[in-house]
């Protein structure tokens, strides 16, 4: 995503561009609003309607939907029943145990443990995501500060498709949190696949 | 106005995340607590990307009502905070778009920051007021590129202008900032081609 001009290599304005994506998440010093600016959306948010959760629902719909879901249920029942009381198991190529299948996190960060934290000892890939600029967007809009330090960056494969994963600082010093992106994450759009925390070893 | 936020003192302040799921629940004054927490980095946005602060008024308002009515759609796949500020820009980009005839109007003073109770040398508000001084157009293509992250193709199609257009003014705009932050003689870059400042050409 070509977001620079030929002026990229200027340090001068790459100053400028990392002042400004700071700029864009430094809420403490932005400026005091005009009390009539925040009265005026104050008064035009209280005169919306709040959202509801559905408390009287209609009664013919609500009986219907029960009825299929029961339904559901039912016939899930049966077919697992029915499944169950099969003579032949199915065979399964053989492999690993459970006993030595470690999964200690879900299945959505598509790595295992001990890769991702081999990335912390190695130089950080980050792949689409190599312009610092772009880079500190993309972490803007996962909620982290400007200057956040990424421990560890690596491009793969996310149920065939491109994206990146990079390590970030964890609540604890004992975890980092492991965050899956598309290829173009920015600000406005993340693109997050994946997120887990993972326990340093 | 009247207090505001179910979160008195002493209890602990909930997260916006929480905030906007309360509000999503149809708890009263959750998505206010939210906007206040908020509102002077979104007015911030509206400004830096209007002609004048009514437009910038107009468009919080119009962006506010817009993240109060489709807040159940947001899916938390980036922060609550960046997700209000997007709705903000947009807002103001498109209204940009829908004006494009109108004249540019005077720039922005620095009277946005007459709240300040002192003045203040802090690189934010310095690059605040660089910023300020930069015309409209120019000024809303760079902070939807570079504050905002939004890709050169996005925001040329929010406002409804070529990418190459979009591409011009954030390089104006930067070497703009550049210059009246006095950048290219800090970093010793001997960038002085800059549109203000052309060389002396020898003709002999």
């Amino acid at each position: 995503m070509d977001n620079g001009t030929e002026d990229d290599l200027d340090p001068a304005v790459e100053r400028v561009r990392r002042d400004l994506a700071a700029l864009g998440a430094d809420e403490d010093s932005a400026p005091d609003v005009p009390p009539e600016v925040t009265a005026r959306v104050i008064t035009a948010l209280r005169a919306e309607p709040a959202h509801t959760v559905r408390t009287t629902p209609l009664r013919r719909l609500q009986v219907i939907g029960l009825v299929v879901g029961l339904g559901a249920v039912v016939a899930g029942a049966i077919v697992g029943v029915t499944m169950l009381g099969r003579p032949e198991a199915p065979r399964f190529p053989v492999g690993p145990t459970a006993e030595k299948i470690t999964v200690d996190r879900p299945a959505a960060i598509p790595l295992p443990d001990p890769q991702v934290i081999a990335l912390l000892s190695q130089a950080p890939d980050y792949g689409p995501l190599a312009d610092p600029q772009r880079r500190g967007s993309c972490l803007g809009g996962l909620g982290y500060p400007p200057g956040t330090t990424v421990l560890g960056a690596q491009p793969l494969d996310m149920h065939g498709q491109p994206a990146v994963l990079m390590l970030l600082p964890g609540e604890t010093p004992e975890t980092v949190v492991a965050v899956v992106v598309e290829p173009g994450c920015n600000g406005a759009h993340t693109g997050l696949l994946a997120k887990s925390s993972v326990t340093r070893t | 106005m009247g207090t505001f936020g179910a979160a008195g003192e002493g209890e602990e302040q909930r997260t916006d995340s929480e905030l906007l799921a309360a509000h999503v629940a149809g708890e009263q004054y959750a998505f206010e607590e939210l906007f206040r927490r908020h509102h002077r980095q979104l007015y911030r946005l509206a400004q830096l990307t209007s002609r004048n602060p009514d437009d910038a008024a107009d468009a919080l308002q119009d962006a506010m009502l817009s993240a109060h009515r489709t807040a159940p759609a947001f899916r938390h796949d980036a922060a609550v905070s960046s997700w209000l500020y997007r709705i903000v820009v947009n807002a103001c980009l498109d209204r940009l778009r829908r004006n494009k005839t109108r004249p540019t109007t005077t720039l922005l003073d620095d009277t946005c920051h007459s709240g300040d109770p002192m003045p203040r040398v802090d690189t934010a508000i310095v690059v605040e007021r660089a910023l300020m001084r930069l015309p409209v157009e120019q000024r809303a293509a760079v902070v939807a590129v570079d504050m905002q992250g939004y890709s050169v193709v996005e925001t040329a199609r929010m406002l409804g202008i070529a990418e190459g257009t979009v591409k011009s003014r954030c390089s104006r705009a930067r070497r703009k900032l550049a210059q009246s932050l006095d950048y290219f003689a800090m970093e010793g870059t001997a960038a002085a081609s800059s549109s203000s400042n052309p060389p002396v050409m020898d003709t002999g």
